[in-house]
């Protein structure tokens, strides 16, 4: 078993023959002050600290400097803006921008948002204030439905008025007496009216004439023939009811 | 003296000190954002209704606010949100009625009892009705507020370098204006 002893006793050994081998310069033909390796790091040390100190020229700065730069140089290119903004509009900026508009009086003072409760909030104003509604959604509803109603008495009135003008258009038709009138023309009158108008009478002639008996045709040619026979039932009852 | 906003905000988040935070936030921006809004429509009246329904806003919203921009920022967007929808509105309105939205704000301004056509002051308010509403917007911004374009930039989500090039063209109009008109 190998003691702490033994083991120190071999790494004197090997040093001293490490040593003794470099001082000698039995292995390697370059020698080195003995002090050399404890010296190395101090000597870097201080020549590095004075190649950098040599970089800089000795002047003065302000204590901060640095600290204090970017907020400088931000306040310059502020400051820039600005001048650039008053060579673009100088007349803009010899203005005075002082308030033009008035305020009711005691605006601010009485200006208050009351909340009763975390949903709803109650706007309060002491001036001739409008009061704001915060449900947008109900009054549009409101609206709408006002506006469907309106349309819906509108849309009734026009076509009640209108069936009105066409049945009395009817009754005032129906109660016009063309016998009576006709036995009431002269003869001349008749004859005046043949020779003047006779073109127009010949056109509503040939219309019938010509064209009644083809069209009734193609309409009974259109309709169906479970159609045509409801018709002639309808008809039939209808001829029974009036004893024709 | 106003609270500041983390503290307004951590009491707007106690139920028991909601109320007094918001009441305590109204009062701290309200002027600001009504001339922010009068700015826009002009009429009290409208600038009234909607500085309303900005802080009605606020309430609901608040406290989904996540705090990645300040308090003023968020506050000024949602009224900026606000105008834009009116003046949208508006316009459509105007479409409808073969009315002109732009000659109802400029008449509005032309209407108010202290309105002196040969001040250059008044002019300047004519000129700006003369703009887009987002360039009015941006113009308002930074002529009357002095708001950074960074501030802008977050407010409106548009790049700083949109923001420079619409304030310049709408100072040009402007001073185009204000000479010829």
């Amino acid at each position: 078993m190998i003691n702490k002893e033994t083991i120190g006793k071999i790494l004197n050994k090997e040093t001293s023959n490490t040593e003794s081998i470099l001082a000698n310069g039995i292995c390697l033909p370059y020698q080195v002050e003995h002090s050399y390796f404890e010296r190395f790091p101090i000597e870097m040390l201080e020549k590095v600290s004075t190649s950098d100190k040599s970089q800089q020229p000795n002047y003065a700065i302000p204590n901060n400097y640095f600290d204090g730069l970017a907020g400088t140089i931000l306040s310059k290119i502020k400051a820039e803006d600005s001048s650039n903004e008053i060579l673009n509009a100088p007349t803009l900026n010899n203005l005075s921008k002082e308030n033009l508009y008035e305020l009711p009086e005691g605006y601010f003072e009485n200006f208050n948002i009351t909340v009763n409760q975390p949903e709803i909030v109650k706007v309060e104003h002491i001036t001739n204030s409008k009061v704001v509604s915060i449900n947008k959604y109900k009054q549009w509803m409101n609206i709408a439905v006002a506006a469907s109603i309106l349309g819906i008495v509108i849309a009734s009135a026009i076509l009640f008025s209108t069936k009105n003008n066409n049945s009395e258009r009817y009754l005032s038709y129906k109660s016009v007496d063309v016998k009576g009138n006709v036995n009431k023309l002269s003869d001349d009158e008749l004859v005046r009216y043949l020779n003047t108008d006779v073109e127009a009478a010949s056109v509503d002639m040939t219309i019938i004439e010509d064209g009644a008996e083809p069209d009734v045709d193609q309409r009974i040619k259109s309709v169906s023939d479970f159609d045509l026979d409801l018709y002639l039932q309808e008809s039939a009852i209808t001829n029974l009811k009036k004893g024709i | 003296m106003h609270l500041e906003d983390k503290e307004l905000l951590g009491l707007f988040r106690e139920s028991s000190t909601k109320e007094i935070a918001f009441t305590a936030i109204i009062k701290k921006f309200q002027e600001k954002l009504y001339w922010h809004i009068r700015k826009m429509v002009i009429s009290h009246d409208d600038t009234n209704d909607m500085l309303q329904n900005v802080f009605i806003k606020v309430w609901r919203g608040l406290d989904n606010f996540r705090e990645d921009s300040q308090l003023y920022t968020w506050l000024y967007r949602v009224a900026t949100n606000e105008c834009l929808t009116f003046l949208e509105q508006k316009k459509k309105k105007a479409t409808i009625s073969l009315g002109d939205d732009e000659n109802g704000l400029s008449n509005t301004i032309k209407a108010d009892k202290n309105f002196d056509a040969n001040r250059l002051e008044w002019k300047l308010q004519l000129a700006i009705q003369k703009l887009p509403e987002r360039q009015r917007l941006v113009f308002n911004l930074r002529y009357y507020d002095d708001m950074p374009y960074e501030q802008m930039s977050k407010m409106l989500e548009t790049s700083e370098g949109a923001l420079k090039a619409s304030y310049h063209h709408a100072a040009k109009k402007i001073e185009q204006y204000i000479l010829n008109g």
